[in-house]
């Protein structure tokens, strides 16, 4: 690239072309949404198992791999920044670290005082999340699984508690890991 | 067609990326620049150099992990610059 001057149109060009490819610099993460996916899939579908074979006490015992997550995540993201951060990697970054501490609390602090409500409220946050995701990377299809996951949220407070855990593990195969495959696959 | 509405410092395809660029990055440093711009080290120094002078960049020489490290950050007058740029280019675009 050398300093010659532009057209007017060429100068938008330039301007819109740099942008979006520091836009697109973000976009490689579907690997963190893929270890998201599997994790939820995971506790939601381990505590479901675990209430089946009324194992009641200790049925929230999956969930301590979100933490795990969690830091996974923060190693993950402050590599990256070392390359170089952007205001949409940081708005993004805050949206999922809000997110992930308010689960944690609500999780594993207020369980009992939110009891059937925990999990349309975590799936609420989940998805808003995804949804404010999908709108800062222009992506479509994280915007829709965030909608998604929002409208789950909703349904739980109309379905009883037993299978609040699979919808968990639902939201999370459907919406969350599969979305990331297919990121990742378009990086 | 003469375009002497828009500021020359930016009327120029190396510096317009490197403030664009800026704009939507928080930081950044000179090794992220060249391999963005893909331009070559002295041409990208002389044209930061201009950026600087004209208070539209902070660059601060440094090091990171024992390695020489060059940081440089947009400044307030910069984005007005490029904010100014973008309003007199559209008034190139529109019909």
């Amino acid at each position: 690239m050398d300093s010659k001057s532009l057209s007017p149109q060429e100068s938008l060009d330039l301007i819109s072309k740099v942008i979006t490819d520091a836009r697109n610099s973000f976009k490689d993460n579907g690997i963190i949404y893929i270890m998201w996916g599997i994790l939820i899939t995971l506790a939601g579908a381990g505590q479901f198992l675990l209430l089946h074979f009324e194992q009641h006490s200790i049925s929230y015992f999956p969930y301590f791999v979100m933490p795990v997550g969690g830091i996974i995540s923060i190693v993950y993201y402050t590599k990256k920044k070392r390359r170089g951060s952007n205001i949409i990697s940081t708005l993004v970054g805050r949206i999922w670290t809000a997110v992930l501490i308010n689960i944690l609390i609500l999780g594993f602090v207020f369980a009992t005082q939110l009891g059937n409500s925990l999990t349309p409220i975590i799936l609420l946050l989940i998805g808003i999340g995804t949804l404010a995701s999908g709108t800062a990377l222009k992506e479509n299809m994280l915007l829709l699984s965030g909608l998604s996951i929002n409208v789950m949220g909703l349904l739980c407070f109309f379905i009883d508690y037993a299978y609040h855990s699979l919808i968990i593990a639902a939201a999370g195969f459907f919406f969350t890991l599969i979305p990331g495959i297919i990121l990742n696959k378009k990086k | 067609m003469s375009f002497k509405d828009l500021n020359p410092l930016l009327h120029s395809q190396l510096r317009l990326s490197v403030i664009s660029y800026l704009i939507s990055n928080t930081e950044s440093d000179f090794n992220q620049l060249k391999e963005i711009t893909d331009a070559t080290s002295g041409n990208l120094s002389v044209q930061l150099k201009k950026l600087e002078e004209a208070g539209y960049l902070v660059i601060k020489k440094g090091f990171k992990n024992n390695y020489q490290h060059t940081a440089i950050t947009i400044t307030k007058k910069g984005i007005d610059a490029f904010e100014a740029y973008v309003e007199a280019l559209k008034g190139y675009i529109k019909p």
